[in-house]
């Protein structure tokens, strides 16, 4: 499981373009400088493309921070 | 992805552009500062979607295209107030050129409450005309959105056929807008090819739509936005005036001069028709205007002789403003055709499938366009679609007429020039061959350069599979193969040659390469080998033979050229060359040692 969060690490800092940036489940965008509503959009975008899944019309706006984002993510891939 | 080329990453090239994830796109625009992108747009953009995105991906996009933009961004849906009032922010920030980015989506409400649906259509392409007609007049140029046919369809098969459907509608309106727009010279991006070419259940995006009044998956945007920056550089120094092409496997398939006029494949059937559609692709484009020209690995004779002869080729040597055919480096040729044509690099596509030969290309001419060619020849014309590269109006009959004029102006002042990053280019290739036993895993591919191979071929001697395996015992000869890889990949074996002890010389009986690692150090590696065996066999000379056949000229001064020189009581074509000056190079090719899985 390490792995995926890594995955959406790798994710989050090509999409906010910060090499160095953590992820901690209580994240929200006000944390991340340059997280506003049209990067969400990219960065949900990305997860899409990247994992191959989609997000329903109220996922893709209302995830209360990263933890939540990352639950709902890893319920829409295929158990191992 | 980017060029990633060997030691340096180019920037992207247009062609790839549209293909770049939004992200990426913006991440490398942050990174461009105003001295590279030293022209300036001055652009607005008018939507009735969400245009923050869409602003942002053209601007990176221009940026990348070495233009600095500066874009006037306007509240969201409200054209009509912008160009009809003039004291608006869009008249104050004197913009060169305005787009209108209408959306399918937003003109849908007003279609549900038109209470006459057929005249629809011409309501709002009346509202489109008044709308550019204010704009010309205030001198701007204006970029006008096709709209995207929905897919929503209420009467089934029959809603397109419909004009009291909203996807009938929208398709009617495009037709509209396409004659009304043509003889304003308002320029059209087609929002519609975008939708349809990338597919309309994942261009367009519901939750988006609903959410943020995005007209389209960001997913695509690049894509879109590339198409829009096409449209608004016309006339600024970004049209494509001239396709270079390479031949074998590009033009046709298989090698011309090993495969001969018969062999290669063009034509109606299999691969010989995607190649002919590739050739038809190419044609239009000429029709268009566009020049093309030939950079090809070949005797420019046999060119000729097989574009004008063969039955089944599409483009024939008068299609081409310039044909440069010969076995010098493709960058030479590449230098001699811009000379010829007095084209500059920037409106030049190269069409070449040898990855090594893009590569080398794009490095020694970064303003020439290289775009990656399919390996699949059936893939070629999806590709050409999606580069984006042939942006542009149709031909006049002086267009159609250019090609002949060039070809004329190339007889009279053809010319070439050097290349000289060859040397280091080659060394960054990270070359590594290896000598490889005659055995039961190489035994097919040896056999097939011995019996096939025509070019690259010093005496043809055509051995059978248990003659090379008696040769292979015997201890006064040596075969040597060759094995020979690089960072674009392992070419397998690609040269073998075949040495007898003869008194003191090991007389080189067969030297058989490929061609297409022709002129990457291979022949200098192949002789010190060669001279090594001497050695060890107690040689102190190697005598070297070329019989001429009607397909090896290539070859005609290889010795020669290896420091040879003629032996005057031999037979004819024999030359001799002393041992002990010759060494194993150590560059541009590594030699490494034989590992079993490999052999």
């Amino acid at each position: 499981m390490s792995d995926f969060r890594e995955r959406v690490t790798d994710i989050f800092r090509e999409v906010f373009d910060k090499p160095a940036l953590e992820l901690f489940d209580e994240m929200q965008a006000k944390d991340v400088e340059g997280w506003d509503s049209l990067t969400h959009i990219t960065l949900i975008m990305a997860l899409e493309e990247s994992f191959g899944v989609k997000f329903t019309t109220r996922e893709v706006m209302g995830f209360q921070n990263v933890g939540e984002m990352l639950v709902c993510l890893r319920g829409k891939l295929p158990t191992v | 992805m980017p060029a990633t080329v060997i030691g340096q990453d180019l920037p992207w090239q247009a062609w790839q552009l549209g293909d770049v994830p939004l992200h990426k796109l913006l991440a490398a625009a942050r990174r461009i500062d105003r001295a590279s992108a030293a022209r300036k747009v001055r652009v607005a953009v008018l939507g009735d979607a969400a245009s923050q995105h869409y602003c942002q991906a053209l601007s990176a996009i221009l940026k990348l295209r070495g233009f600095w933009p500066d874009i006037y961004e306007a509240e969201f849906d409200v054209i009509r107030q912008e160009v009809l009032n003039p004291r608006s922010g869009l008249y104050a920030h004197r913009a060169d050129a305005v787009i209108l980015f209408h959306a399918v989506q937003a003109l849908e409400p007003r279609f549900s409450a038109a209470a006459d649906k057929r005249a629809f259509t011409e309501e709002v392409a009346a509202d489109l005309e008044n709308l550019w007609t204010r704009l010309l007049a205030a001198r701007m140029t204006v970029l006008q959105h096709l709209l995207a046919v929905p897919i929503e369809r209420p009467l089934g098969n029959q809603t397109a056929a419909h004009a009291e459907s909203f996807a009938g509608a929208v398709a009617r309106l495009n037709t509209l807008i396409v004659e009304r727009a043509r003889p304003l010279g308002v320029r059209l991006i087609d929002t519609e090819w975008q939708a349809s070419y990338f597919g309309k259940r994942v261009w367009f995006d519901e939750r988006l739509w609903c959410q943020a009044r995005q007209a389209l998956s960001p997913l695509y945007l690049p894509a879109l936005a590339k198409a829009t920056s096409d449209v608004l550089l016309l006339g600024l120094g970004t049209m494509v005036k001239c396709v270079v092409v390479d031949l074998d496997n590009t033009l046709w398939g298989g090698v011309l001069g090993d495969d001969g006029p018969e062999g290669i494949e063009i034509g109606q059937t299999e691969i010989g028709l995607a190649f002919r559609r590739v050739q038809a692709a190419l044609s239009e484009l000429r029709a268009r205007g566009v020049l093309l020209a030939i950079c090809s690995r070949n005797h420019e004779s046999a060119v000729r002789n097989v574009l004008d002869t063969h039955p089944d080729m599409l483009l024939r040597s008068s299609d081409f403003a310039a044909i440069v055919a010969n076995y010098g480096e493709k960058v030479t040729n590449l230098l001699a055709i811009r000379e010829r044509l007095n084209i500059s690099f920037e409106a030049m596509v190269f069409l070449d499938d040898s990855p090594f030969e893009r590569e080398m290309v794009r490095r020694a001419l970064p303003a020439l366009c290289v775009p990656d060619l399919p390996e699949d020849p059936s893939s070629v014309l999806d590709a050409m679609a999606r580069w984006g590269l042939f942006e542009g109006l149709p031909a006049t009959a002086e267009d159609r007429a250019r090609t002949g004029y060039y070809a004329d102006e190339a007889a009279r002042t053809a010319q070439r020039e050097r290349f000289e990053g060859l040397e280091q280019y080659l060394a960054d290739l990270g070359m590594e061959a290896e000598v490889v036993p005659f055995d039961a895993y190489t035994k097919s591919r040896v056999l097939q350069l011995v019996q096939r191979s025509n070019q690259f071929n010093l005496t043809t001697i055509r051995y059978s599979e248990a003659e090379l395996m008696a040769l292979a015992q015997e201890p006064s000869v040596k075969l040597l193969c060759l094995r020979l890889r690089d960072r674009f990949g392992d070419y397998g074996i690609i040269a073998v040659s075949i040495g007898r002890r003869k008194g003191d010389a090991l007389s080189i009986d067969s030297w058989i390469m490929s061609c297409r690692v022709l002129g990457r150090g291979v022949e200098e590696l192949m002789l010190g080998l060669l001279a090594d065996a001497a050695r060890r066999l107690g040689c102190r000379r190697l005598v070297g033979r070329y019989i001429q056949t009607a397909k090896n000229a290539l070859v005609a001064d290889l010795y020669p050229r290896l420091g040879f020189t003629p032996v005057e009581t031999g037979d004819e074509g024999e030359y001799a060359r002393e041992v002990d000056t010759v060494e194993i190079p150590a560059q541009p090719i590594k030699l490494t040692t034989p590992t079993r899985e490999d052999a």
